[in-house]
């Protein structure tokens, strides 16, 4: 363990890591735009320079020298503070500073230093003399790349070939035209294309999906976790007004590192659009919204009928908590039989996307529920279906069932009795434990819309429901 | 010449078909590559170390250093030769190539013997389209006659060599961009650590050597080190071929031991300056190498030291002569233009500072500059100097540092008095 000095604080840090790690890690920050701590180091940014002793007599780049025993380091003297300076206005000398008009704004590493390590003005002798590239490039079916602004830092090329594993992005020309684009014939089209806008430091890649729908400083950003696949990567989700705007991936080193796949965060169009919002009831006259209380009245009374013949399925993206409310009063209450629905398998890789599209199918399980959904269940069975946000609809050949909890407006919902509206993940607490067993909880990001309730308390207010019941 | 003795790599050229193997042979060609087979590959080595030869790519490095370093593991080992003479002003590699390419051929068996490397790329700038056709059809005698292939010279030894030719990128003349471009990757100089003897070519133990030193070997080997440093200084022992051009009366390629006055070099071997105008100012070694005024040049010697001792270098010995009446702006703006236009544009400070800088000088040119400008370029220089991966900057910046530090009375002059750009920018039609 080398003991190294930075700023005359002395440090012991772990061998073989960089002097920008043994800072950034022990709370001294040093700028820097290429280096990614999930990326290999590419060093061309040159904001990261540190005076270390001993060693050469110009600058060092932090991100690619190794801590040694004995460095004396120095991140903030007048000759670094030069040469950081310098860096930004080289950086800046060609940007466009469309700042007003830029996505990026408010959470852009070019904005931030140059408050913090420039703020000197430009000695331009014309804007004119800035470079022109190539702005508004669809380069995927979700991003758009704008040459101009972007610092060829290369963290996108080391993305997409060291995560995603997608050699599609490169560099062409030279010196200040030099511009980062798809090799001929190709697009930016892998499954984790949206982590572009991630890694890039600066407002270059943008999500087509995104673009000029909100200013991020309105944004607020809640701590969750997706539930699109039993990977459940960590997630914010940001939103402004009760609206969901965008889906970021949060760090967790054991689950998904820096990334969320594309069709994750996009996912977000889920929580705002196509919402159940109110109970439905239908009595055999069409479908017609209804109080919660009637909706639950008419409940217990098709719970009632039912019988012996109720019959339970739960979507694999329900938490434990509503798992364990399903179990105590459909299994130990009214001795339904209580199956787990986890629809078709998809697609699956092995960087993130589980073949599994639900969140809890695990957990679930643990919890007992391992019965998957009988097809052949004969007409008299009366069903009761839970769902959740973006659940598989039910394989074919099960007749419709009679009472469905969801949060969305599908087929089910159409076609029921009795719907209820559900708060979505992004509305409720809960715990869901992923496919490597990693238990994770989250809590609600917005409002329940609607009339909207919870699993649990629905399941609560059921219970009470069919309990009032006199005979039971 | 009277006295031709110390020719070592030019001595073939004036022979007619001088490159072809049967003249190389004639001559005692591959004599010296026979005799490194029976030495130890190390002694080899080291006896090249022992001759002081110095890189002539234009660092300066020891070449028999940079053999020793290579790892003794059991991993490929690759001797790449820099044939990517880009530097303007340069033009000596060339000569080898074209006049006597087997004198570099016999050079890499002996390197490839000193590392036991048994694969060589040479890499040959693309705009070298006759040199590279020469070097292919010697590559090719080489096989036919077992000098090169599975057995070289009926030994155990094998060694094929390549020839690569570049796209014509400057940049690839730096080592590390040069082995990112012979993988096929975009040539932009590495991050080192780790140095090309521990991860090069392909991730294995490379070396590369300019092809003057590895072209300089062969007469060691033969003739021993201390034949080799009885030219030129103590610290700069052996020849170098000197490539001069501009506002002289013959412009050429010529050997001279290393050492030799600068003046001399120009007045007697180059028939002094064009038209018996005045010496204006030299740039000795390649245009990244500082420029030195007539009075500078005075007394000045060709070698490493002297050089390094005048403020400038000896770079790839590249002379570039400028009579009186050479427009130190125009001049300069070739210059920038060139860096700008050669900048991999990985780091930002050349990225975006040569472009600057060419911006700022073209306004100069056309009259429109202003007397700010200069301190601009010098503020942009110092924060170019030593801040990226790899020299390019630093080579861009000696010009301009060097220009304005020594001529700035004629900068301010210009910016004065200049409103559109000069008629005549240099004395007689040189660069345009």
């Amino acid at each position: 363990m080398p003991k190294i000095k930075i700023n005359g604080r002395e440090l012991e840090v772990a061998e073989g890591i960089t002097i920008l790690e043994a800072a950034l890690s022990n709370g001294i920050y040093i700028p820097h735009f290429c280096y990614h701590p999930h990326l290999s180091v590419s060093g061309n940014c040159r904001m990261c320079l540190v005076d270390v002793k001993p060693g050469p007599p110009k600058l060092s780049i932090s991100c690619a020298t190794t801590a040694a025993e004995g460095m004396e380091i120095e991140t903030e003297n007048e000759k670094v503070r030069a040469a950081r300076a310098a860096v930004m206005e080289f950086i800046l000398k060609n940007h466009p500073l469309d700042c007003p008009i830029c996505d990026q704004a408010g959470e852009c590493m070019l904005h931030e230093y140059y408050m913090t390590y420039d703020l000197k003005p430009s000695r331009l002798f014309s804007p004119e003399d800035k470079v022109r590239k190539q702005k508004r490039r669809r380069l995927g079916k979700h991003l758009v790349l704008d040459s101009e602004r972007c610092i060829l830092c290369t963290r996108c090329l080391r993305f997409v070939r060291q995560v995603a594993g997608d050699d599609c992005l490169g560099m062409i020309k030279r010196s200040d035209r030099m511009e980062i684009t798809t090799f001929p014939g190709k697009t930016v089209d892998n499954p984790y294309s949206l982590c572009l806008t991630d890694v890039c430091p600066v407002g270059a890649w943008t999500s087509a999906d995104f673009r000029f729908k909100q200013r991020v400083w309105f944004l607020k950003p809640s701590a969750s976790i997706c539930p699109h696949c039993s990977r459940g990567c960590n997630i914010w989700i940001d939103h402004r007004r009760e609206e969901a705007f965008r889906i970021r991936p949060r760090l967790n080193l054991q689950v998904n590192e820096a990334w969320a796949c594309d069709e994750g965060r996009l996912s977000y169009h889920l929580i705002n659009d196509d919402r159940l919002t109110a109970p439905l009831v239908n009595k055999g006259n069409g479908q017609k919204e209804a109080s919660w209380r009637e909706a639950l009245k008419f409940s217990a009374e098709l719970i009632e009928e039912a019988g012996e013949n109720l019959s339970v399925i739960v979507s694999a993206g329900l938490s434990l908590e509503e798992g364990k409310a399903v179990l105590a009063l459909f299994r130990e209450g009214l001795g339904a039989k209580v199956m787990l629905h986890t629809g078709e398998a998809g697609w699956e890789d092995n960087i993130l996307r589980q073949s599994d599209r639900n969140a809890n199918t695990k957990g679930l399980a643990d919890l007992g529920m391992t019965e998957p959904v009988d097809t052949g269940l004969d007409d008299s069975t009366v069903l009761v279906l839970f769902e959740t946000l973006g659940s598989a609809p039910l394989p074919e050949g099960i007749s419709a069932p009679a009472i469905v909890v969801s949060p969305s407006v599908t087929p089910a919902v159409k076609a029921a009795k009795v719907a209820l509206p559900a708060a979505s993940y992004a509305e409720s607490s809960g715990t869901v434990v992923n496919f490597m067993g990693v238990s994770q909880s989250y809590s609600p990001a917005l409002k329940p819309k609607g009339q909207a309730l919870s699993h649990t308390e629905t399941i609560k207010k059921l219970a009470a429901a069919a309990g009032q019941k006199p005979g039971e | 010449m009277a006295n031709d003795d110390y020719k070592i790599l030019s001595r073939n050229w004036g022979k007619p078909d001088s490159h072809k193997l049967e003249t190389y042979l004639q001559s005692g060609g591959y004599e010296a590559a026979r005799k490194a087979l029976t030495m130890e590959p190390q002694a080899v080595a080291q006896t090249v170390l022992d001759a002081g030869l110095r890189g002539r790519g234009g660092a300066g490095f020891p070449t028999g250093r940079k053999w020793l370093f290579m790892p003794k593991d059991d991993r490929p080992r690759f001797l790449c030769v820099n044939a990517d003479e880009g530097e303007p002003g340069t033009f000596k590699d060339r000569d080898i190539l074209r006049y006597d390419p087997h004198m570099l051929i016999e050079g890499i068996l002996i390197a490839c013997w000193a590392m036991q490397a048994h694969t060589s790329y040479i890499y040959i700038r693309g705009e070298f389209t006759e040199p590279q056709r020469r070097m292919e059809a010697a590559i090719e005698e080489a096989y036919a006659k077992g000098i090169l292939g599975n057995r070289v010279l009926e030994s155990d030894f094998r060694l094929d060599v390549y020839v690569h030719a570049g796209a014509g990128a400057y940049v690839c003349g730096e080592e590390t961009a040069l082995i990112n471009s012979i993988e096929g990757k975009k040539g932009q100089p590495r991050i080192r650590p780790p140095f090309p003897p521990q991860r090069g070519v392909f991730d294995m133990p490379t070396t590369v050597n300019n092809v003057e030193s590895i072209a300089s070997t062969p007469y060691i080997i033969a003739n021993g080190p201390e034949a080799y440093k009885k030219f030129g200084t103590e610290k700069s022992p052996g020849t170098k071929l000197f490539c001069v051009s501009g506002h002289v009366n013959r412009p050429q390629v010529i050997e001279l031991p290393l050492g030799v006055p600068l003046m001399e070099l120009i007045e007697k071997h180059c028939g002094g300056i064009l038209k018996g105008m005045k010496l204006k100012a030299v740039i000795p070694g390649g245009s990244s190498t500082p420029v030195l005024t007539a009075s500078e040049c005075q007394g000045v010697t060709m070698d490493y030291e002297a050089l390094a001792a005048a403020g400038s270098m000896l770079g790839s010995g590249a002379v570039i002569v400028m009579a009186e009446g050479t427009c130190m702006v125009t001049t300069l703006h070739v210059l920038t233009h060139f860096y700008a236009h050669e900048s991999c544009g990985q780091c930002t400070p050349c990225r975006e500072g040569t472009g600057w800088m060419a911006q700022i000088t073209g306004r100069m040119v056309k009259g429109k500059g202003k007397i700010e400008d200069l301190d601009l370029l010098l503020s942009l220089a110092n924060g170019m100097f030593g801040r990226t991966i790899c020299p390019l900057a630093d080579a861009a910046v000696g010009p301009v540092t060097s220009f304005i530090g020594k001529f700035r009375q004629e900068f301010e002059d210009y910016i004065r008095t200049q409103k559109g750009p000069r008629e005549k920018p240099f004395p007689v039609k040189w660069m345009s």
